[in-house]
């Protein structure tokens, strides 16, 4: 019998440390297969922070939103990026989108694209991260 | 006569452009904690930060939401328990680069010694620290500074149970690549 309860306690203390071992090293998950909370435009969602940064705080921390607009500029670095939509109000800004990974060649200034990240606030610009290009 | 009103407008040109800011919102801030147990390490490329060519003054803010870790864990304990996102958003620099003069910067990198106060979980703390600043053929200047920064000195608390993780000294890397405004 006491056998059985020591086995018991041993596997649970394996499967207890597996977990906890899982949790601990688990990876930020992308957003890929998560639905959107918001679509919006660029200039839009700009504008609601401009307007009322607390409220749209409110709204849109930590949500993820899926947000269209002109690309005003993209930068990569060595393993990341950053690309920023235009909003008509902001200077030469609108909503700062980083990613994890680096962007292709064929998004350049100017372009329209569809981004989903995940809504962190804002500076000067509304700032989404961990994003995923969607078109 | 009319030479002369080109001239000033030119002189008057030139120097508007002189006193024109400088300008980034993808500038780089990373940290890392080394011990012996694990090396904690968080980037975050959505830095604003805006240089005075003029006088140096020179301003930073950042989300602290958007720092990320590769770990979700970490990355949870970090906004929640530690540098408590939610009540302290934003940490926010502002100061100024000693002996700064635009015309000095080439593309061979100079220190500057940079002084202001650095806000961070709602404390503020006067610093110097060095900064290296150099212009790049397409007139960006570049900025790259290294320094450490002490948790307990912005009243970050890390519990005893994981201070064996967490470095008591966290070193903090900022590269700046400001475009000038148009």
């Amino acid at each position: 019998m006491k056998k059985y309860i020591l086995l018991g306690i041993l596997s649970l203390i394996i499967v207890g440390g597996g977990i906890g071992y899982y949790m601990f090293n688990k990876k930020v998950p992308t957003l890929e297969n998560t639905t959107s909370d918001y679509v919006i435009g660029a200039n839009d969602l700009f504008n609601e922070f401009e307007n009322n940064e607390s409220e749209a705080l409110k709204k849109y921390e930590n949500k993820i939103i899926e947000v269209t607009g002109k690309v005003i500029s993209v930068k990569n670095n060595d393993n990341d990026s950053n690309i920023i939509l235009e909003a008509d109000m902001a200077m030469a800004g609108g909503v700062n989108c980083s990613f994890k990974y680096k962007q292709d060649e064929e998004i350049t200034k100017g372009s329209i694209v569809t981004i989903k990240g995940q809504c962190q606030g804002f500076l000067m610009d509304v700032v989404l991260n961990n994003s995923q290009l969607i078109k | 006569m009319k030479k002369v009103t080109l001239i000033t407008a030119l002189l008057c040109f030139s120097f508007g452009i002189f006193g024109q800011k400088h300008i980034t919102r993808t500038g780089t801030i990373q940290f890392f904690s080394e011990t012996d147990i694990e090396n904690i390490e968080a980037i975050n490329n959505q830095v604003s930060s805006v240089i005075d060519a003029e006088n140096g003054e020179i301003a930073f803010s950042l989300l602290m939401k958007a720092f990320t870790f590769e770990k979700a864990l970490m990355q949870e304990h970090f906004n929640e328990k530690y540098v408590e996102s939610e009540k302290f958003p934003k940490a926010k620099f502002k100061g100024k680069i000693i002996n700064f003069s635009s015309a000095e910067l080439s593309e061979n990198p100079k220190e500057y010694t940079i002084k202001g106060s650095l806000t961070i979980h709602g404390v503020t703390k006067e610093i110097e620290e060095k900064i290296s600043l150099s212009k790049t053929n397409s007139n960006h200047i570049i900025g790259t500074s290294t320094f450490i920064a002490i948790p307990e000195d912005y009243e970050i608390k890390i519990p005893s149970i994981v201070r064996g993780n967490i470095s008591k000294t966290i070193e903090i890397k900022v590269k700046m690549d400001y475009e000038k405004m148009d």
